[in-house]
């Protein structure tokens, strides 16, 4: 048995309202890559920074290379070689390689020798095999080029434990492949790696040892031949749960909106939409299932006229959308639930009022001429008000002062006040309590038998297989698969959810009998 | 990771927190400016009289009162115009310069047409001075709007050409030969001046600037532009999702942001200078800056905020009989607006201080209780 | 124009420029840290009078500078405090740094206006040098404040370019967050940054009082702190081009009254305006980014204000 690097034991840390760990142990032994596995809001990241000296936990030990350790800062843990590497990359987009990672460091003295300190930096990168030019600006570089500099970075300060935090959810492929290569070379070498992910095929691939997390707890752990995805996804998931038959199919129409080759970049200017094709009909919800960041708020942004489409059309009702503005889209009856509903879905700083004007100011029924009429638009307020249950202390009062749930009724609100011809509804249930995410599926439920397309994005499976008449997986950027209501599985979705063609899952479920 | 002092993140402050702040930094900035004083070798007394000067006589005598308005006009003016340019997070500080190629562009008209009559010289005086701070506006706006260039340091350097420029006038072309060797360009002709009210010295200016401040808080409180204006302020994502175009407002709403500031150079020349001369905006447009900044773009906070800034200068003038330099209001204005930059963290901050809590709003909130519960003459009330 | 009115000319131009290179140089330090101090105007008119009073009171030039110096380091630790320790919003402070700074100094001044004094900066030529040809005369027979600014630049560019210290103002200006993940202090540098520039527009305000005018009168900078702060941005954020500029403004500012002066009549004011005009060109047409990344000098987290818990 190699040597124990990393012991944390019994931690649990509470923040106001949730409880991120609960009594969690965890080890990891010099050389593996060790992979943390858990669904969004499992605990992991609230584990790791713990161990990375960024938060202090409520009780538990942890103990590095077997001796007991007390962290105050993130300091501590790195001088204890412990290097964290956060989603985000702390990186000067002016300064070379060299000088990023020479930055702070006190084997920099007060003279720079920028040669001498190129070289001395090389060589820690060649000893672990990152390949890097010293010389060029983190502005030139790739993605999986600025990740590199960030580990390089910790080596550079002897950090033997690495920590990597979702460290694929911004690659490409290649990339992933080039950075589990490196991890594995630097394992050799006797680090430890961790990776916090939530991502079964890649945990499959380069994993020595795994644990997993669910709300909080530990769920399992294994290594070696117990790797495999059947293991895996029933320690993630809970499987057990019946698809709740209460709530009837819905009687779809004909197509309303027509999605054909749609290809859309994201943020970065990477394809985040790969040539997408499906349409969405009449009296429908049409589910989209999807591990974060595949390409599903790039494609409702393009849908809804947020952002441009770089190849392929968008037929709404019949008529060619692709290049419309967004108050065209709006005006023919398209609804947007967005991702974030403070911030873009509601003006925080804005009353109700004003927030259930913000997709119609411009019409007739806000105001006469150039003037909006606030005695109607109170009139609304209040109806909304009455027929959505809004509980709202001061009509008058910004709505950042709502809970989540009022505010997403008041996106509701204002988007079904224009019975819509289809909604785009992005995530309408994050973060809500058990009686409002009732409340809005049924909405989202009788507007579909009102006639409406309805297409639902969630990370939530069991409301995705419950509510929806089809369901669509996004898997980077492209559509795996689209099926019936009567031949989904959580199974199934979540293998193709991790890049798996449904020929594959269909082989995988011949050989296992699931 | 606790440290001595902490500061956590708050949602804007609301009014009543906002209030508070703002009274405790003025207090706190007579304080500071009495401490100075006395520090200085001023005695108690004397160090009464010249608080008397500064913050009593602008504000509660009759002459005082009429002074402070009339320093106010072209101040409220000109902060309209620059509170519009940061209502979508635009830091137009060119409000100095637009201010002067506005007077700029008016004095022209007397001096190339002396014999029309006065409401269409005043009228077209006007047209041309807005137009000239639009073009002003408009360098900054197109290429911020487009090129990305910082509109901050644009609008900056702008101030400096049109001074320039109105230097270059008036020592060249336009010098008056009766100036008395002053660099100043002849006085308007009679019929170029804005009326005055009586013997008070406020001219018809400010029934222009009020106007302009109730047309401001109209289309920000009814108009769909102005609605426009104020998602684009808040977020820029939400305005997109509002399908608002956010690159042509920015440049819309320097052009108007511009055209005011010119307005208000016109104002300021045909009201009370009469005269063309480089000292005529005499940072105005700087003040118009701080002022838009501290009454977070209320225009009722903008009269409110121009009319003691007026006064403040103004008695740092009166402030002279008591043996000091005016310049000493110029010096307290300094220590209010630090004043008040400190107190305003309370709006945006929760601060820990070794353990205890400053929260504004809850301040806000006790004093609003206090007040309601003296109205209510001390009903009881459960809960 | 003969050979000696050409050294005049450039004599002039230098001891015209080297107050727009003290503060400009300063603002450079302060704008590289990632602090928008507009407030230099106030700083230097603050520095001048303190140093003049120290100056008549104490007739000792060494404490003058001292005084002058730290007067204007003062000046801007208030505005540090403002806008790194309160996060307050860094264009309303330097305004306000300048408004007080205007008052203040005449506040201090009164009793000093129109009084004389014999401590002053007497020009103090380096032997050998100044026989250089032309530039000889202009560069090396000048005050020795003027050697100070002269001095500064390779040393600023130095420190800036070639040492630990210098990456840590520029990476803080660049990017606050990922310098204190590198465990850098970044209060203590963005402090240091700011204080310095204060200082340098005080030394800038020394010069005025006590090498250029001889004399204080209320508002005696007459906007040049403004011109040092369109400076930095002519110049880039670059010592070298701050030591072009500095003289290639002060060059116009000489060049308009000489010209006058000789009853050659183009509007100087418009001669002026050229300056600013180019600094808006450069602002306009150099702003250029290529995929959100810049060449062109400017801290890219230049007046924001860091705030380690916001995300």
């Amino acid at each position: 048995m190699p040597e124990a690097t990393v012991e944390l034991r019994g931690i649990t840390k509470g923040f106001p309202g949730v409880m991120a760990n609960e009594n969690v142990d965890f080890t990891a032994y010099r050389g593996e890559i060790h992979a943390l596995l858990g669904e969004n809001g499992a605990g992991k990241s609230t584990l790791m920074n713990i161990l990375a000296g960024l938060y202090r936990p409520d009780s538990g030990d942890i103990l590095i290379e077997g001796k007991k350790q007390d962290f105050h800062r993130p300091a501590d843990a790195i001088s204890a070689g412990i290097g964290m590497i956060h989603q985000h990359f702390k990186l000067v987009d002016n300064f070379t390689v060299a000088e990023n990672v020479a930055l702070g460091h006190e084997k920099t003295g007060f003279l720079v020798n920028k040669k001498k300190m190129a070289q001395d930096i090389a060589a820690v990168a060649t000893a672990n095999a990152l390949e890097l030019d010293m010389n060029a600006y983190v502005w030139q570089l790739s993605v999986g080029e600025q990740q590199r500099v960030e580990i390089l970075k910790m080596l550079y300060r002897n950090a033997r434990i690495l920590v990597l935090d979702e460290p694929t959810a911004v690659l490409t492929p290649q990339e992933s492949t080039r950075l589990f290569d490196t991890l594995r070379e630097m394992a050799r070498n006797g680090c430890t790696i961790i990776i916090i992910t939530h991502k079964l095929a890649e945990v499959c691939d380069v994993a020595d040892r795994v644990t997993v997390m669910r709300r909080g707890k530990l769920s399992g752990a294994a290594q070696g031949e117990e790797i495999n995805y059947q293991n895996l996804t029933s320690m993630m998931m809970n499987e057990n749960i019946k698809i709740d038959a209460n709530v009837p199919r819905g009687t779809p129409g004909e197509d309303v909106l027509c999605v054909k080759d749609l290809r859309v970049l994201g943020v970065k200017g990477t394809v985040a939409v790969d040539e997408i094709s499906f349409s969405l009909r009449a009296g429908e919800i049409l589910g989209v299932a999807g591990v974060a960041g595949n390409g599903q708020r790039e494609l409702t942004e393009a849908i809804c006229g947020l952002r441009p489409a770089e190849q392929g059309t968008l037929t709404f009702n019949g008529r060619d959308m692709t290049r419309e503005s967004v108050r065209r889209r709006i005006d023919e009856g398209l609804a947007f639930v967005p991702e974030d509903r403070l911030g873009t879905g509601l003006v925080g700083n804005m009353n109700m009022a004003d927030n259930l004007l913000l997709r119609t100011y411009w019409s007739k029924e806000a105001g006469k001429g150039m003037n909006i009429d606030y005695s109607k638009v109170n009139a609304k307020v209040d109806e909304a008000i009455a027929e959505y249950d809004i509980a709202v202390g001061n009509k008058k009062a910004p709505v950042r002062l709502m809970s989540g749930g009022n505010l997403q009724k008041v996106v509701l609100a204002r988007e079904l006040s224009l019975e819509p011809k289809a909604i785009v509804a992005a995530y309408p249930v994050r973060g809500l309590d058990i009686g409002a995410m009732e409340m809005i599926y049924n909405l989202l439920v009788s507007e579909r038998d009102r006639g409406a397309g309805v297409l639902m994005l969630s990370e939530d499976l069991d409301a995705l297989l419950k509510y929806s008449d089809r369901i669509m997986v996004l898997y980077r950027g492209r559509v795996m698969g689209i099926m019936d209501k009567a031949e989904a599985r959580i199974g199934r979705i979540g293998m193709m959810m991790m890049g798996t063609t449904p020929e594959e899952v269909a082989k995988i479920e011949a050989v296992s009998h699931v | 990771m606790k440290r001595f002092l902490t500061f956590e993140k708050r949602s804007a402050g609301t009014s009543a927190g906002v209030f508070v702040m703002r009274v405790l930094a003025i207090a706190f900035a007579v304080l500071i400016t009495a401490l100075l004083l006395l520090a200085v070798g001023k005695t108690p007394a004397k160090t009464g009289s010249i608080l008397y000067c500064l913050f009593i006589q602008p504000f509660f005598s009759d002459y005082g009162i009429a002074d402070t308005f009339k320093s106010a006009i072209p101040l409220i003016i000109l902060s309209i115009g620059v509170g519009l340019a940061f209502k979508v997070k635009l830091w137009n500080i060119g409000a100095e310069g637009q201010m002067a190629v506005g007077a700029m562009a008016a004095a022209a008209i007397p001096i190339y047409f002396p014999n029309m009559s006065g409401v269409p010289m005043i009228l077209l005086m006007a047209t041309v001075s807005i137009v000239a701070g639009m073009v002003w506006g408009a360098i900054a706006g197109i290429p911020k709007a487009y090129l990305g260039a910082n509109e901050t340091i644009t609008t900056l350097m702008l101030n400096y050409v049109a001074l320039k420029l109105v230097q270059a006038l008036v020592l060249g072309p336009w010098r008056d030969p009766n100036g008395k060797g002053f660099p100043v360009a002849p006085l308007l002709p009679k019929q170029g001046w804005l009326a005055t009210f009586g013997s008070s010295g406020i001219h018809l200016g400010i029934l222009l600037a009020l106007a302009l401040v109730v047309i401001y808080w109209f289309v920000m409180s009814r108009n769909r532009w102005g609605y426009e204006i104020r998602v684009t302020g808040e977020s820029a994502k939400a305005a997109q999702y509002a399908g608002i175009n956010v690159k042509r407002n920015m440049v819309l709403v320097l052009l108007i942001s511009g055209a005011i500031c010119g307005l208000g150079g016109m104002v300021e020349l045909t009201g009370r200078a009469h005269r063309l001369d480089a000292n005529l905006t005499n940072g105005m447009g700087f003040t118009a800056v701080i002022i838009a900044w501290l009454s977070k773009l209320n225009p009722f906070g903008i009269v409110v905020m121009s009319l003691f800034m007026a006064g403040l200068t103004n008695g740092g003038g009166y402030a002279q009989t008591e043996g000091i330099p005016g310049a000493i209001a110029t010096m307290i204005q300094g220590i209010l607006l630090f004043s008040v930059l400190g107190f305003d963290i309370l709006t945006r901050y929760k601060i820990y201080i070794g353990g205890k809590v400053i929260d504004l709003e809850a301040m806000g909130i006790s004093v609003k209780q206090g007040v309601s519960k003296l109205f209510k003459g001390g009903k009881k009330h459960g809960s | 124009m003969d050979l000696s009115m050409i050294t005049g000319l450039m004599t002039a131009m230098v001891a015209a420029g080297t107050p727009y290179l003290l503060a400009s140089l300063g603002e450079i330090v302060t704008e590289k840290g990632g602090i928008l101090n507009l407030g230099v105007e106030g700083m230097m008119l603050v520095g001048a009078v303190a140093g003049y009073i120290t100056a008549v009171k104490s007739n000792s030039l060494l404490l003058a500078i001292l005084v002058g110096v730290l007067a204007g380091g003062l000046m801007a630790a208030i505005h540090a405090f403002l806008c790194i320790t309160l996060k307050a919003n860094q264009v309303v402070s330097g305004l306000a740094l300048t408004i007080f700074g205007t008052g203040l100094s005449a506040f201090l001044g009164k009793d000093v206006v129109g009084v004389v004094t014999d401590t002053l900066f007497h020009n103090a030529p380096i032997p050998g040098l100044r026989s250089i040809p032309v530039v000889g005369e202009a560069l090396f027979n000048q005050t020795p404040l003027v050697y100070v600014a002269i001095l500064m630049v390779p040393v600023l560019w130095f420190v800036l370019s070639k040492t630990s210290l210098g990456m840590k103002i520029r990476s803080a200006g660049e990017n606050p967050a990922a310098t204190d993940a590198a465990g850098v202090n970044v209060f203590a540098v963005q402090y240091g940054c700011t204080i310095f520039g204060g200082m340098m527009a005080g030394l800038a305000g020394v010069f005025l009082t006590l090498a250029y005018n001889n004399t204080w009168m209320e508002n005696i900078s007459a906007g040049q702190g403004w011109i040092a702060v369109a400076l930095v941005i002519f110049a880039r954020w670059n010592p070298w081009k701050a030591l072009l500029g500095s003289y290639l403004f002060g060059l116009v500012a000489i060049l308009g009254l000489r010209l006058q002066a000789v009853g050659i009549s183009i509007p100087t004011q418009l001669f002026n305006m050229l300056p600013y005009l180019l600094t808006l060109a450069v602002m306009i047409f150099g702003t250029g980014k290529v995929g959100g990344k810049r060449s062109d000098g400017a801290p890219a987290s230049l007046s924001v204000p860091y705030d380690r818990e916001a995300r």
